[in-house]
């Protein structure tokens, strides 16, 4: 009797202030580890660090972030959901993050770049502080209610011959409905994911590649705002962006 | 071991809450919104109802400071109730003093909006609220951080209990002020009682001038129309041929939303001057000689805008009836 009580009261005690996590499948069974590295010119992204940009001018990035939407594993038989939305603040250097997924063999992911229409419009009021969505992570539009998709901010020297700082503001900030495109990410092979195993997988963004693409270049020196307007160059580096992701597995 | 029996039922019922907590089944009241005749009831979000409690809780948000960085501007700052809730200067003033790049609205009627700023780029009171708390020129903070702060004082904690259920948050708080300015109904003027009947709740000059509004030369009721005065779209009146603040543009991204903005409510003009989007317009003679001139050839301008002349007595007759607009009775229903 003493003993049942005892998990009675450890059970209740538990249960009693549970606070509303999202249920995880049930079919979840497998942990899919992804590293995520940011990177110019193949090695590792460091801010604050002048690179070259199209056309010889000098650029350096300062600050970047971008939401990753509706995560899906694709297999030859169809797709499983794995989470609604993550933010990835690229500016810090490599980072990892786990999900849980199902037991299976798959050809590679499908995710949103930037959220989608019903979700980019919710009221951003309903996510606390630790919620990628929150407004602490300065990614919500007040004014328009929605999010940016991807914010890229940078600086630059208009002087392709220059040797001082970098004085020139890049901000370019893409957002609104027309600029959410989903990337297809494939790696070379399939894979496969079991049962107590964590799976890796590296998610490799070229951010060079986010100016400079063999279909569009941007010129940082008259191409560089954009808050929501601008939409030419909102979507040359949506494009540039899905183009820059690559997927391999470890 | 019997010690343990009563020491789990109270740490299980004890568990999620503080003693200072009000009893959270304690029941709120449906708020009983006073509507003006001829007004068709707003719409009211299922998941947001008018309470006693939430409407309350909102009127206090609204009217505190500490909703801003450093304390000093509050939602009353820029909307003052004698005057309808709008701002008496053409740029409302925000922390450290910035000024923002719009006149403040009056907040009247707004519970019949179909979307938020003059721009229309929010489309609920509820994600409105956290516009203003954001902007750097206005109030410069964070709606989370703001709920932080205020969730357990008074009166917050005990009003966000009783109309939610659950201490002061962003989502309640966002829910609060949307609730109270629901509340802000305007109807009760001079022209509302002489619509209804009394043939003496206007003056023979401000008839004269209500008759004009109505003429189709003058063209007014094109856009200020209905119930609230305004069809609440969104026009390109000619006021500048360059507009430095594209208006609906912004949100659309559209060009030929450029220079378009909502149709403000002519309810209580006499008290919402500065008039326009950026307040460019300080009386009202100057919004006629405007509307007068058809406006500036901008690519946008409406189509309804149109020339039309008035003689001086006309105009004082326009201006008499724009006077009668004004509200008899205070829009705020909040105790």
């Amino acid at each position: 009797m003493t003993r049942s009580l005892f998990f009675f009261v450890c059970a209740a005690l538990l249960m009693a202030c549970r606070t509303d996590e999202p249920v995880k499948p049930r079919t979840a069974a497998s942990t899919l580890r992804i590293e995520v590295r940011p990177e110019w010119n193949g090695q590792p992204l460091q801010r604050y660090t002048p690179y070259i940009a199209p056309h010889g001018y000098r650029f350096q990035v300062e600050f970047l972030k971008m939401y990753l939407s509706d995560l899906r594993l694709v297999s030859a038989t169809g797709e499983s959901t794995m989470e609604q939305v993550r933010l990835l603040d690229l500016g810090n250097g490599p980072f990892q993050f786990d999900l849980q997924v199902p037991v299976g063999n798959w050809l590679g992911m499908r995710a949103g770049i930037g959220l989608p229409h019903d979700l980019n419009y919710t009221n951003a009021a309903l996510y606390g502080d630790e919620h990628p969505m929150s407004v602490n992570n300065g990614m919500y539009w007040s004014w328009a209610t929605g999010y940016k998709f991807v914010l890229f901010d940078g600086r630059y020297d208009p002087d392709p011959n220059g040797t001082g700082p970098l004085l020139s503001t890049f901000s370019v900030h893409t957002g609104m409905d027309t600029c959410f495109t989903t990337a297809e990410l494939f790696p070379a092979l399939p894979f496969g994911t079991e049962k107590d195993v964590t799976t890796k997988l590296v998610l490799r963004i070229a951010v060079d590649h986010f100016l400079a693409t063999p279909q569009d270049t941007i010129n940082v020196t008259t191409e560089n705002q954009s808050h929501g307007g601008n939409y030419p160059l909102a979507l040359k580096l949506t494009r540039n962006v899905r183009r820059s992701m690559a997927l391999e597995v470890l | 071991m019997k010690w343990l029996v009563p020491i789990a039922v109270m740490l299980v019922l004890g568990g999620c809450r503080r003693e200072s907590d009000p009893d959270p089944t304690e029941s709120d009241a449906p708020f009983a919104l006073v509507l003006p005749v001829g007004f068709p009831a707003p719409d009211v979000p299922a998941d947001n109802p008018l309470t006693v409690a939430s409407t309350a809780l909102g009127k206090a948000l609204f009217f505190d400071p500490r909703l801003s960085r450093d304390g000093s501007i509050s939602c009353a700052s820029c909307h003052f109730p004698d005057h309808a809730f709008s701002d008496t200067t053409a740029l409302s003033g925000g922390v450290d003093g910035q000024l923002g790049m719009r006149n403040a609205p009056s907040l009247a009627n707004v519970a019949y909006h179909r979307a938020f700023f003059r721009d229309g780029g929010v489309p609920t009171l509820e994600q409105q609220v956290i516009a203003p708390i954001h902007d750097e020129v206005e109030m410069d903070h964070n709606i989370n951080q703001v709920a932080t702060a205020l969730r357990y004082q008074e009166p917050y904690n005990t009003l966000a209990m009783k109309a939610f259920g659950e201490p002061l948050n962003a989502w309640n708080l966002s829910r609060a002020i949307a609730c109270y300015e629901r509340t802000l109904i305007s109807g009760w003027s001079r022209y509302d009682r002489y619509m209804q009947g009394e043939q003496t709740a206007l003056s023979d000059s401000e008839i004269r001038g209500m008759v004009l509004f109505n003429n189709d030369e003058l063209n007014y009721t094109a856009c200020h129309n209905g119930h609230d005065l305004s069809d609440h779209d969104y026009h390109n009146i000619g006021l500048y041929l360059t507009y430095a603040d594209v208006g609906r543009e912004r949100i659309t991204l559209d060009p030929a939303d450029n220079g378009r903005f909502k149709t403000p409510t002519l309810r209580n003009i006499a008290r919402t001057g500065p008039y326009m989007h950026d307040g460019s317009m300080s009386t009202m003679e100057q919004v006629i000689d405007h509307f007068a001139s058809g406006g500036l050839p901008h690519v946008n301008r409406d189509p309804e805008m149109r020339t039309f002349d008035l003689s001086p007595e006309q105009k004082l007759d326009l201006i008499a009836f724009l006077n009668a607009l004004t509200d008899e009775r205070t829009i705020d229903q909040v105790p």
